[in-house]
């Protein structure tokens, strides 16, 4: 029985969600498609008329494709995803964060709540954990942190 | 007076302490980083980048050649003591090279791999020295319309090369152009894709899109599953008779001219170059018995044409701006920075520079030669070392260097997004490649498109009234219905 392929439908999504926000910033700057062979120059929106489409066609194609025999359901698309989605989130709050509270403070802060929690989720041998922690900020972020502001001199937050 | 310009920038080169020094840097931590499973050479490239904008344009070169270079021989160590490919040009080497680790001959294997990658990798460079002039010459006969069909041509054969789906690989590659229209248009100065907010106005740089796609993604990837390896056994012996090692030079010959000229077509990539080269190997030999079990020859065959690629892919760069792997699409992205322009022009107005890239590259494979037997015993404690170290490491280096390009919070981000991306796109089967290829194609695509349109009047049938052009065209039809023709014929 033919069932719904997660794969196709989140490429098909990707693809999608690409092609619309690029239609919406087109037409919010109508005057790129106006300007299409007014003069011999094609103009700025010839190309991204002619990729937009592209992309949109490729979209719908993916949709017409999402019913497979073998279709992946959404759990064996986003096995093992738990991990790095948590590390991005907070990758995005830290940075977020670096503006008001500086680099040193920011990324050992992460660097122990990152311990902490991969520690959790995988059982990790806590007095390993306690060792790792502790390496990578007394080595591994302070010498990050002597290289890229004293060596190349960059004004880290 | 190419060879007179080469002797004297190597010369300059080494005896300058400052780029003799970034040299020998560059070489060890090429080699330790690609040696360390899931941190690949574009990786490697990708997180040292940011420390070549602090550097003026040859010294810059002088560094990233020799992480570049090195850090292909670095992937075949943990291919060969771990049996995990430090790089996908090392994905044959642990056939053969896997066994004789475990027999207690790690060191002898590495050995040979180390010697016949400096030997591929000088064979490229040489290649790369005689065929880059021809390849000049004729292209600087180019203009806009065979401009236009070469990036064409290279997006194309990047979507073929992509492995799975040709199709997918296209449509990455558009949105990678799409991407890289972004911001302001240079030939009119209109706004696109930009969403009306300041950030997007000044486009998106080349560099954290790098960092994130090629560096964070990997670790998204690796912390999925990571867990430490084992202990490594006893690596023996490095240093193997040298009447043993010079029997081999058949195989290291057949793999560099394998290497260089499969390396030379744009987005082929080494993994291919390497296939086949073990592939004829086995063909070639007499007695199969001991390929899968530990023979040499399936050691310094792949070895040598994965470094042979080094050269080979810096052939349609430095001629054409075509970048010929992924390597290459981030030592672009430096080039670009630097002001610096890749392509037939780069020969003409900038000689100096080019006869710098030759130079850079051959004391990079000189000095992986020599660094490379010393750092051997060191790699293999490096490599025992506990992967959330090793991950965790690259993400602070992922952060902070991408931070340093232009000391901008908003270059983190775009960073991050990239890397969420790629690994989004590694979940549901998409390359990431094409992406970063459409991006650098992309405005070489478009302006020479332009260009010509402007030229003909609005007639698109220039692309097919100049030769060179009509070929590119024709060629960048086949590649792209190929897979259409295939797919037919199986039904």
């Amino acid at each position: 029985m033919k069932k719904i392929n997660y794969e196709v439908l989140t490429v098909a999504v990707v693809t999608g969600v690409f092609a619309v926000a690029g239609w919406y910033s087109i037409f919010d700057r109508f005057e790129l498609v106006e300007g299409i062979y007014k003069t011999n120059d094609p103009g700025a929106g010839l190309l991204p008329l002619i990729l937009l489409s592209i992309l949109s066609i490729s979209s719908i194609t993916f949709l017409t494709q999402i019913k497979a025999e073998n279709g992946r359901s959404l759990k064996e698309v986003f096995h093992s995803a738990n991990l790095p989605l948590l590390l991005s989130i907070l990758l995005v709050i830290i940075v977020f964060l670096t503006k008001f509270l500086g680099y040193l403070l920011t990324i050992n802060g992460l660097t122990i709540l990152w311990f902490l929690l991969y520690g959790k989720l995988r059982n990790e041998d806590k007095k390993k954990l306690f060792i790792n922690t502790i390496f990578m900020i007394l080595i591994v972020n302070s010498v990050v942190y002597l290289f890229f502001m004293k060596l190349l001199n960059t004004p880290l937050p | 007076m190419l060879l007179e310009r080469f002797f004297i920038s190597s010369i300059q080169i080494l005896t300058n302490p400052e780029t003799l020094l970034l040299s020998v840097i560059g070489v060890a931590l090429g080699i330790v980083l690609g040696a360390i499973p899931g941190i690949s050479s574009t990786m490697t490239l990708a997180i040292l980048l940011p420390v070549s904008f602090y550097l003026d344009q040859n010294s810059a070169m002088v560094f990233l050649m020799a992480v570049f270079s090195s850090s292909v021989f670095g992937g075949s160590i943990s291919a060969i003591l771990l049996n995990i490919p430090g790089t996908p040009g090392a994905i044959v080497t642990q056939i053969d090279g896997f066994p004789l680790a475990k027999k207690g001959k790690g060191g002898y294997a590495l050995a040979y791999a180390l010697f016949s990658s400096s030997v591929g990798g000088l064979v490229g460079l040489l290649i790369l020295m005689l065929l880059a002039p021809v390849i000049i010459k004729s292209a600087m006969n180019f203009r806009s319309p065979e401009f236009a069909a070469a990036a064409l041509f290279g997006l194309a054969m990047l979507a073929y090369s992509t492995p799975g789906s040709t199709y997918r690989g296209i449509v990455i590659g558009v949105l990678g152009v799409i991407l890289g229209m972004v911001g302001f248009d240079n030939m009119t100065d209109m706004l696109r894709f930009d969403f009306r907010t300041e950030f997007l106005q000044n486009g998106i740089n080349l560099v954290p899109l790098s960092i994130g796609l090629f560096g964070m993604s990997e670790i998204l990837k690796n912390i999925e599953t990571s867990k430490d390896s084992e202990k490594l056994p006893n690596i023996g012996n490095i240093f193997p008779p040298f009447s043993s090692v010079i029997k081999t030079w058949k195989s290291i010959f057949r793999g560099s001219i394998f290497g260089v000229f499969i390396g030379a077509i744009p987005a082929a990539g080494s993994a291919i170059a390497v296939a086949i080269s073990y592939a004829q190997e086995v063909k070639l030999a007499k007695d199969k018995s001991e390929f899968g079990k530990g023979d040499i020859r399936g050691i310094v065959a792949p070895e040598s044409a994965n470094n042979a690629c080094v050269g080979g892919a810096l052939i349609p760069m430095m001629t054409l701006g075509i970048p010929g792997d992924t390597m290459t699409a981030v030592l672009m992205a430096s080039l670009l920075i630097h002001g610096l322009q890749p392509g037939p022009f780069l020969f003409q107005n900038n000689p100096e520079f080019v006869s710098v890239v030759y130079a850079s590259l051959f004391i990079a494979i000189t000095l992986t030669l020599l660094l490379g037997f010393f750092l051997i015993r060191f790699i293999v404690k490096a490599l025992n070392a506990p992967t959330t170290i090793i991950n965790f490491t690259i993400i602070v280096l992922c952060l902070t260097g991408s931070f340093a390009i232009r000391n901008l919070i908003s270059d983190v981000f775009i960073m991050i997004f990239f890397g969420v991306l790629g690994y989004l796109f590694y979940k549901i089967n998409l390359p990431t490649a094409p992406l970063a290829f459409g991006l650098i194609l992309g405005p070489v695509l478009e302006e020479n498109l332009r260009r010509s349109l402007i030229i003909s009047r609005g007639s698109w049938l220039i692309f097919l009234e100049r030769p060179i052009s009509l070929c590119l065209v024709v060629i960048t039809l086949i590649v792209l219905l190929l897979p259409l023709i295939k797919f037919k014929n199986r039904q």
